[in-house]
């Protein structure tokens, strides 16, 4: 106790002068203390495993939507609530690892592999995790999935949507291997974590749908729709028909009326002309008849050489010469002949004309009417459908809302679908080509602090301990101590 | 006595006798001077001194083993006494013939006190009348002779009374373990009783057992001197980065 007292002091609790004395008194223990730490410090440092590590910078990418306003050019930039906690608990779960561990076993340098944690220096070969679960699979997966957890971590980076993915290993071609398939199964998990509220959705939709349709079909609510819908296309088509029959009604009509008009000239014109001068013409016509055939006969035979000619054939040809001079006698001249031809084949066009138009009139009349019946029946049929439909009306008028919202579901699916199809990751990862650093656990300065710290404070206790069991006597106060009531004479004389 | 006062005196003496005591004197003065710590001298000297003007002349010393510390703290007083006083001073010791006493025991001459009637002798050695030598055997030799008599204590007394101041350099206490009546019956004659303790090396423990050890003889220890080590001696120690050492 006197020695615990003397150890202390009122104001500044340890005695330091005292503690100074027992440093110099005890300067083994300082030697020591040295030995201690650089021993301590050798081993710690020179134990450690030479730790290989990569370090991807990865930036979350915001969610953006470009605006169709053509001054802002930039994206704007959706505020994103990815947290560093929140992707490391990402990356701790055992699906995950598990998937990591799959992508991982599949790779061809599997075997390869030094799966060992780097906290230890046991080597820890993927061969012989796949030699000891033999063809179980999914012990080969949990045991690689277990060791995979080791070798990385994610930290928070210099700004909010940056992290760090440090991958970590006690050799150098498993963090080269490994590094890759890591981000790939980041990726992907990224990419599931996002689509996994658009499926919840798409499935729930998708449940919503098939209840309305089952609705829709109990209450024959589809074949209300299918009949209006039906009802609807044809009143549509029957309207359009209508309206072609009447249009072609009105071009009917205007043609009869002029056919008829015509029609009524052309007898007019044709009723004046006198039965002499058709008369005439038939004389003057049959008479050219009659010459145009004496004129063949006599070049028939007067082909025939006069020798060969016969009697007969002299006589038929002066009689053909004569009857043809009479017959060129009773015709009247060529110029009067050519006019009554023209005015006779005037008249005879107009007959004809006139037989034709009569015709068409006839026609056109015939197809009015047809036309006009037709649009009768039309509308009749229009009136019928039009009746149908509005008592149709007020049974799909009471599907209408369910109707609607099943259209809305529909719409909803397909954009869900759309998303979906379209995922992408939210993380970039920047640089992944970069090279492997080789480091220690713990940093050189670091374990000499420590073995400092923990020497010192070794050295203060050794320093306490001894003075406590040491019953030695260095000076006038132990001798105050140990020898009570005895006169502290002198020192020895040195000769 | 001061030194020109011894030389007043001597005069008188042979050539012989005056070149023995120049002899002595240098002898002397040289121990004295040899002294490196004379002012601790000077106040321990003083401190027995005032104690001699008190009564007291008969100063023991004893320690844990340090018979060398012992001579010397001896030596030391009778340099001290010499010097100033004209004390006439006994030194008693089991160890004359060795030692720091041996070169002034081997310069002085013998002498002897006659003892009881029966015609013992006590034998001492008389350094040119400054100090007289006893070797403790000498008392020893008389006990064993006269063991059941109250004579002993009665010759010593007388003995003893010659001298101004009697220095006694106390044998080791495995010694005196082995004649432990003689040495009580030598312990009436101390008193008092210094502890001599070496720096660094003597312990609580040591000091602990001395005390009782003496309080087995009815001694209770009066004082305390301090034996440190000799810096000469010490192996001189390298400054570690220019701060121990």
């Amino acid at each position: 106790m006197e020695k615990l007292s003397q150890l202390l002091n009122e104001t500044t609790i340890l005695d330091f002068k005292l503690l100074w004395k027992l440093s110099l008194r005890y300067s083994a223990h300082f030697f020591i203390a040295i030995a201690f730490t650089c021993g301590f410090f050798v081993y710690n440092y020179y134990q450690q495993p030479i730790i290989y590590a990569v370090n991807v910078p990865v930036k979350v990418v915001a969610n953006h939507t470009v605006s169709h306003d053509l001054s802002a050019l930039v994206p704007v930039d959706n505020a994103n609530l990815l947290t560093v906690s929140e992707l490391k608990i990402s990356l701790d779960n055992f699906t995950f690892l598990r998937e990591f561990a799959k992508h991982v076993i599949a790779d061809k340098s599997f075997d390869e592999l030094n799966l060992g944690a780097t906290s230890s220096i046991k080597n820890l070969y993927a061969k012989k995790m796949r030699q000891e679960c033999g063809a179980d699979k999914e012990c080969l997966e949990v045991k690689v999935a277990n060791s995979l957890k080791t070798l990385f971590s994610i930290d928070q980076g210099l700004t909010e949507n940056r992290f760090i993915l440090s991958v970590n290993a006690i050799e150098k071609k498993t963090v080269k291997i490994i590094t890759p398939i890591l981000i790939k199964s980041i990726e992907g998990n990224r990419v599931y974590a996002k689509q996994y509220l658009v499926l919840k959705e798409i499935q729930s939709v998708g449940n919503l749908i098939a209840e309305s349709r089952s609705i829709m079909q109990k209450m024959e609510g589809y074949q209300a729709l299918e009949e209006q819908e039906k009802l609807q296309t044809s009143i549509d088509s029957k309207k359009e028909e209508i309206k072609m029959l009447q249009s072609s009604t009105g071009q009917e009509l205007a043609n009869f009326k002029a056919l008829e008009s015509r029609l009524n000239e052309n007898k007019k014109s044709t009723q004046d002309r006198s039965v002499a001068s058709k008369d005439a013409y038939e004389s003057i016509v049959k008479n050219q008849m009659r010459l145009t055939e004496i004129n063949q006969n006599i070049y028939a035979l007067s082909n025939i050489t006069p020798e060969k000619r016969s009697s007969s054939d002299n006589l038929i040809i002066s009689q053909l010469t004569e009857e043809r001079e009479t017959l060129l006698k009773k015709l009247p001249s060529e110029r009067s002949r050519r006019n009554m031809m023209l005015s006779e084949n005037f008249a005879d066009g107009q007959r004809v004309k006139a037989s034709d138009f009569e015709f068409e009139y006839i026609v056109s009349k015939n197809k009015l009417e047809k036309l006009n019946e037709d649009f009768e029946i039309a509308k009749e049929e229009l009136d019928t459908m039009l009746e149908n439909k509005i008592s149709n009306e007020t049974k799909v008028a009471g599907m209408k809302t369910d109707l609607e919202f099943l259209r809305s579901l529909e719409a909803k699916l397909m954009s869900l679908k759309l998303l979906n199809a379209t995922m992408t990751t939210d993380l970039y990862f920047e640089d992944t080509s970069s090279n492997a650093s080789e480091f220690r656990q713990s940093s050189f300065m670091k374990i000499f602090m420590f073995s400092a710290s923990l020497t010192f404070f070794l050295y203060f206790f050794s320093l306490l301990i001894r003075f406590l069991m040491d019953d030695r006597i260095y000076g006038e106060e132990e001798i105050r101590s140990h020898l009570k009531g005895l006169h502290f004479i002198g020192e020895v004389p040195k000769f | 006595m001061s030194l020109a006062k011894k030389i007043v005196i001597i005069e008188d003496k042979t050539e012989k006798e005056v070149i023995r005591s120049d002899v002595s004197m240098d002898k002397l003065v040289g121990y004295f001077y040899k002294i490196s710590n004379h002012n601790e001298l000077f106040k321990v000297g003083n401190g027995f001194l005032k104690q001699v003007e008190k009564g007291v002349k008969s100063f023991a010393f004893t320690s844990a083993g340090y018979k060398n510390s012992q001579q010397k703290s001896v030596l030391g007083l009778c340099c001290f006494f010499d010097q100033n006083t004209n004390f006439k001073i006994a030194i008693i010791s089991d160890h004359l013939m060795h030692g720091v006493f041996n070169d002034l025991v081997e310069s002085s001459t013998q002498n002897s006190y006659p003892m009881g009637e029966e015609g013992d002798v006590l034998n001492y050695k008389s350094f040119y009348h400054h100090f007289d030598f006893i070797e403790y055997k000498e008392f020893q030799k008389f006990y064993e002779n006269h063991i059941y008599s109250k004579n002993f204590d009665a010759e010593v007394s007388k003995i003893l009374a010659q001298y101004d101041v009697i220095l006694w350099d106390i044998p080791e206490m495995e010694a005196m373990k082995k004649l432990p009546h003689f040495h009580s019956r030598m312990a009436h004659f101390y008193d008092s009783m210094t502890v001599i303790v070496a720096q660094n090396t003597t312990s609580g423990k040591q000091i602990e057992f001395i005390k009782k050890f003496f309080s087995n003889y009815n001694i209770n220890l009066s004082g305390v001197l301090f034996d440190t080590p000799d810096i000469e001696d010490k192996p001189k120690r390298k400054k570690f980065l220019g701060i121990f050492g």
